[in-house]
């Protein structure tokens, strides 16, 4: 493709190679990707065993925790109480930074939608390590009493890998 | 990479072969940079809870079919919890009434054995190859246990691998030209080089097709309805595939809306159909999220299983977003 309407002219030297920055940048925003990972538990009791109530996951890339989110639905109107959790499926704590990571929906009647992110650029960061098992856990703290149905989930973002 | 060129050349000036190099070298670097990162990474998980060794195979099986090239499978988990301590196993079989393919080369198979009901018992496929399930290959994983036992909760677990660069037509380096005094005599050589970084940038812009895999499952489903959220990150969702292990005369929907809960995309609605082969339906029409508001409730893309006339023994859905 003819560049140059003159023998060289530099301003449209400078035009061109100046030319792919701004798209290739977008380009590589582009990368940058979500995805979701969930837990699911029906009739949640505060004695319901933890295999019940927990899903583990081990990351394959290093993810941004971008947000954790709960859903719950309950046709009682006792006003239940029900936490979720990032935690290490081990039980450790350092990949953690030894920091509380939860949403908490509380005084739940009918359905109700909570949202923690974690991408204000002050507040805590995390990193989901690549090999590291990590456990979303629901838990409801009211006790005696049943929730219909919990579903929560953490938003993960991810960005291209050279391998 | 978002700086501008390392010369800003001017009128007047000597075009110094030297200067023109490294500004080409600049640009292969970005280029480069960029073109490198070609993988994403997902994962998809199957519920497996109540499966039982004594179900028929299709209710133990989960199949996939990848719309688009460049998505590998690079390892499968499985977890479980069983109050019968009795070895599971999960494997790849192939062959009929499943999509052909090649298989987890070399990740054929793993056991797990269980010691108590109330810990996490693991296995996972794991290895060096990798299995391409594309362009019509498909691949089916399925557990099976020693002897009768069931699975009171627990996951499969397929870890996927995405790579953008083979959606390009020719994902082409660039490779600068080294211009001396004697190629400055012609422009020719100088607008051959600008022409080789459009066409490097614009082959990384068509490789934008960094795919990820989302699956939902439920087993023995009786009649009814039951949703799920997607948050608003402006995924750009491609193919939704649905299988049902039903007796005749059960359907099941599988259906995702955007967030006016109006309009209705990605259809899959799976037919009425015997319970062994299992039913399969696609819809790969492509709908983009329109907001990046994962944070509003009000913005999120809902998923909807809707089964009719009884009770589905096993419906699943793979998702694949890019």
């Amino acid at each position: 493709m003819p560049v140059f309407t003159s023998p060289i002219s530099p301003g449209e030297l400078n035009t061109h190679l100046d030319a792919h920055t701004t798209p290739l940048s977008a380009n590589a925003e582009d990368g940058k990707k979500h995805q979701h990972i969930e837990v699911e538990t029906l009739s949640l009791t505060d004695t319901v065993d933890e295999r019940f109530r927990v899903m583990d996951f081990t990351p394959q890339d290093d993810y941004e925790l971008a947000m954790l989110g709960l859903e719950t639905a309950d046709s009682g109107a006792t006003g239940n109480s029900v936490k979720l959790s990032l935690k290490q499926a081990d039980g450790r704590t350092e990949y953690l930074l030894e920091k509380d990571w939860s949403v908490t929906a509380e005084t739940i009647i009918g359905a109700t939608h909570d949202r923690t992110a974690y991408t204000d650029v002050t507040g805590d960061r995390l990193t989901l390590k690549r090999g590291v098992p990590y456990r979303l856990e629901v838990e409801n703290q009211s006790a005696p009493s049943v929730v219909d149905r919990v579903v929560g989930w953490v938003l993960l973002k991810s960005r291209r890998r050279l391998r | 990479m978002k700086a501008l060129m390392p010369h800003t050349f001017r009128d007047g000036e000597t075009l110094c072969p030297e200067r023109l190099n490294e500004s080409f070298l600049h640009a292969q670097v970005d280029l480069d940079n960029v073109m490198d990162q070609r993988y994403t990474y997902s994962q998809a998980r199957y519920n497996i809870r109540n499966i039982n060794q004594s179900d028929p195979e299709p209710q133990r099986s989960f199949s996939l079919d990848a719309p688009l090239g460049g998505l590998q499978i690079i390892g499968v988990e499985l977890i479980i919890y069983t109050n019968d301590l009795v070895p599971w196993t999960i494997s790849a079989p192939q062959g009929a009434p499943y999509p052909a393919g090649s298989g987890l080369k070399g990740l054929t198979s793993a056991t797990t054995s269980p010691t108590t009901p109330l810990e996490k018992s693991y296995a996972a496929m794991v290895g060096t190859a990798e299995a391409e399930v594309a362009g019509g290959v498909g691949l089916r994983i399925a557990v099976s246990a020693e002897s009768a036992s069931t699975i009171e909760s627990g996951h499969i677990i397929v870890h996927f691998r995405s790579d953008r660069a083979v959606h390009a037509s020719n994902y082409r380096r660039y490779t600068p030209l080294q211009l001396d005094c004697t190629s400055l005599d012609a422009k020719a050589p100088i607008e051959a080089t600008l022409d080789d970084i459009d066409t490097s940038l614009t082959d990384s812009q068509t490789a934008n097709q960094d795919m990820r895999v989302h699956a939902y499952s439920e087993r023995s489903f009786p009649a009814g309805t039951r949703t799920w959220r997607i948050p608003a990150t402006q995924r750009r969702f491609i193919a939704l595939h649905s299988w049902l292990v039903a007796s005749p005369g059960i359907t099941a929907e599988w259906e995702v809306f955007d967030e006016a809960a109006a309009s209705k995309y990605l259809t899959s609605n799976v037919p009425a159909g015997a319970a062994n082969p299992p039913t399969y339906d696609s819809d790969s029409s492509v709908q983009t999220q329109t907001f990046d508001e994962p944070e509003n409730d009000a913005r999120d893309w809902v998923i909807t299983l809707t089964v009719a006339g009884g009770t589905a023994e096993l419906a699943y859905c793979v998702l694949y977003s890019t």
